[in-house]
């Protein structure tokens, strides 16, 4: 990727951070980037530089994350899923969709802000996420997702070996912080009747 | 038997393999059709984690656990008293697609054991794959284990579909394979296979290239020999990445009373590898002591660089090959050095390095600023 497009791309991110102080932090790199060049921003020589780069990629990363942990519903010829993203990114995750179901439409419902990215011919258009969160709720008596739940379930079980288990690493791999939207745990842990909120509980 | 079942038996009896990784760096662009299920993502993605922390992206499963091969680690094994059984391509193409659909996994990772005859089996495991390609039209990321022994026609066919194929080596030569089963030859069943899977890759264009795997402790291996191997098959096969597996005892088998192995060497072992495909390290720098292991009491690139009379270098006025070999600093942090050297800028201060994302505290020793050791040897140890 070349030094400009790279340099954009970490603005990009780093603008859809809930950061407060993100707006001076990238003023002061853009200022940093004309008087002392590409290489000294993109390397993080600075505390500003650095702070953006850290901004960027924990926004890219969250993108990544969501793209993993968001499950889908088809109805028809339909996808739909929604999550509580932490950042505006629905719209990144609509977009992946779409490159890996080109002949579905895709529908991601960000819950926080109320919005739904819905798949177009033309593009992504952003509505009212309200009648697709009803069409989400309905589809849940059509759809056999519980039972498909369970079959990843089995699957999910039969790949663990005790020998291997690593409570840190696996808290390390998948944070706290993304559990509210993963299914899988919170199906399991009413399953169990688990209330505290810890991974050894959870598997 | 239901298809919940068969999943259990199915998907517990491939755990042991270790590929998950489903990353891919197409050669060329490929044109995808409209009406297609599913794409390959550049960087992987892991839909859950393990307790073990092990990241879950693929629908990990045999096609069928049938084998008459006698592998005395393995929990599938001729002799092995378990549940025998296998899947047809419409069941598990349907199970995995609907998984897929709805994000749960990533791709499929396809192994089999070789029932009774492996030519059969791999054909089976073709059609398969087949069947989910050309009737489900999925283009989505598909791993396809290369049973040992079969035909050079089966692998055209398995790197013409496949998105990544591996053979598992097993052990890092044929004495210890030896040890390990009585039905494999190393030469004939893995290298010679191996170079066919080189050639074919090529000509396919296997988007993911080919890996292997190594069991780490059972046969008595070294570390020496391990890293030998596994350098030898990045130099002469083009081998994507090799992986290796600390052996675990399975009850049932002719090895379930033997020690398990430290996870901890398995790990030292990724590093070495690490370093051996990304900083560009020579597999004579590595230190192993006189049994032929890496000492596990000290990081493998810290060792190597006590043992070395490079250092202490100058930050400033260091070459890509020699920062890549100060601990704390990566491939990534190397170039970063560099280019601001070449740009004109000195660093002078730790707190210039540590933006920069250098471990500062493992590599003050090995490195002088304003042309000064930063930190003696002893106050590091």
């Amino acid at each position: 990727m070349d030094k400009e497009r790279e340099f954009r791309k970490r603005i990009f991110f780093a603008s859809k951070h809930s950061d407060r102080n993100k707006k001076s932090i990238i003023n002061k790199v853009i200022e940093q980037k004309n008087k002392f060049g590409l290489d000294f921003v993109l390397n993080n020589v600075s505390v500003e530089a650095r702070k953006l780069y850290s901004l960027s990629s924990q926004v890219s990363m969250y993108i990544h994350k969501a793209e993993s942990f968001i499950r889908l519903k088809q109805f028809k010829e339909t996808l739909i899923g929604k999550a509580v993203f932490d950042f505006p990114v629905a719209e990144n995750i609509a977009s992946h969709f779409i490159k890996r179901f080109p002949n579905k439409k895709i529908i991601v419902i960000d819950e926080k802000t109320g919005c739904a990215f819905v798949s177009e011919e033309n593009g992504i258009k952003m509505l009212p996420a309200q009648e697709f969160l009803e069409l989400f709720d309905s589809i849940k008596e059509t759809f056999n997702d519980k039972e498909l739940n369970q079959l990843f379930g089995v699957f999910y079980d039969s790949q663990v070996i005790e020998e291997r288990k690593n409570r840190n690493y696996a808290l390390r791999m998948m944070p706290k912080k993304y559990w509210k939207n993963f299914d899988l745990k919170e199906s399991r842990k009413l399953e169990r009747g688990i209330q505290k909120n810890t991974l050894v509980n959870y598997v | 038997m239901d298809i919940s079942e068969k999943i259990k038996i199915l998907s517990s009896a491939g755990k042991y393999d270790a590929c998950a990784s489903t990353s891919c760096n197409p050669k060329k662009p490929l044109i995808l059709p409209n009406d297609r299920i599913g794409n390959l993502a550049a960087g992987g993605i892991c839909h859950s984690y393990l307790p073990s922390g092990q990241c879950v992206s693929l629908f990990k499963v045999l096609l069928s656990n049938k084998c008459t091969n006698d592998c005395f680690y393995c929990s599938n094994n001729c002799y092995a008293r378990i549940n025998r059984t296998e899947f047809s391509k419409e069941e598990l193409s349907n199970v995995f697609l609907k998984l897929y659909k709805s994000n749960y996994v990533e791709g499929l990772f396809l192994s089999s054991g070789i029932g009774r005859d492996e030519e059969v089996q791999m054909e089976k495991m073709i059609e398969t794959v087949r069947h989910l390609r050309f009737k489900e039209k999925f283009h989505g990321y598909i791993h396809l284990k290369i049973l040992p022994g079969v035909s050079k026609d089966k692998i055209d066919e398995a790197t013409a579909l496949a998105s990544r194929v591996s053979i598992n080596s097993e052990a890092p030569n044929k004495s210890r394979l030896n040890e390990l089963t009585t039905t494999k030859d190393f030469k004939s069943d893995v290298l010679k296979r191996m170079r066919w899977i080189k050639e074919k890759a090529i000509k396919n264009n296997l988007p993911s290239g080919h890996t292997t795997q190594l069991v780490v402790g059972p046969a008595g291996e070294t570390d020496r020999e391990i890293v030998s191997r596994i350098d030898n098959l990045y130099n002469e096969m083009d081998l994507k990445r090799g992986y290796f597996s600390s052996f675990i005892p399975v009850p049932g088998t002719p090895f379930e009373n033997k020690q398990r192995e430290p996870l901890k060497r398995e790990n030292f072992l990724y590093r070495t590898d690490f370093m051996l495909r990304f900083y560009g390290i020579k597999k004579k720098e590595f230190v192993f002591n006189e049994q032929g292991n890496l000492n596990l009491s000290i990081d493998p690139k810290i060792a190597m660089a006590l043992e070395s009379d490079l250092f202490p270098l100058d930050i400033n006025e260091s070459s890509f090959d020699e920062l890549i070999r100060v601990p704390g600093i990566g491939p990534t942090t190397a170039k970063r050095i560099t280019d601001l050297n070449n740009s004109g800028f000195k660093f002078s201060k730790e707190s210039e390095l540590k933006n920069l994302g250098i471990v500062v505290k493992r590599a003050l020793p090995f490195i002088k600023l304003n042309g000064r050791i930063q930190k003696s040897l002893t106050e590091f140890c």
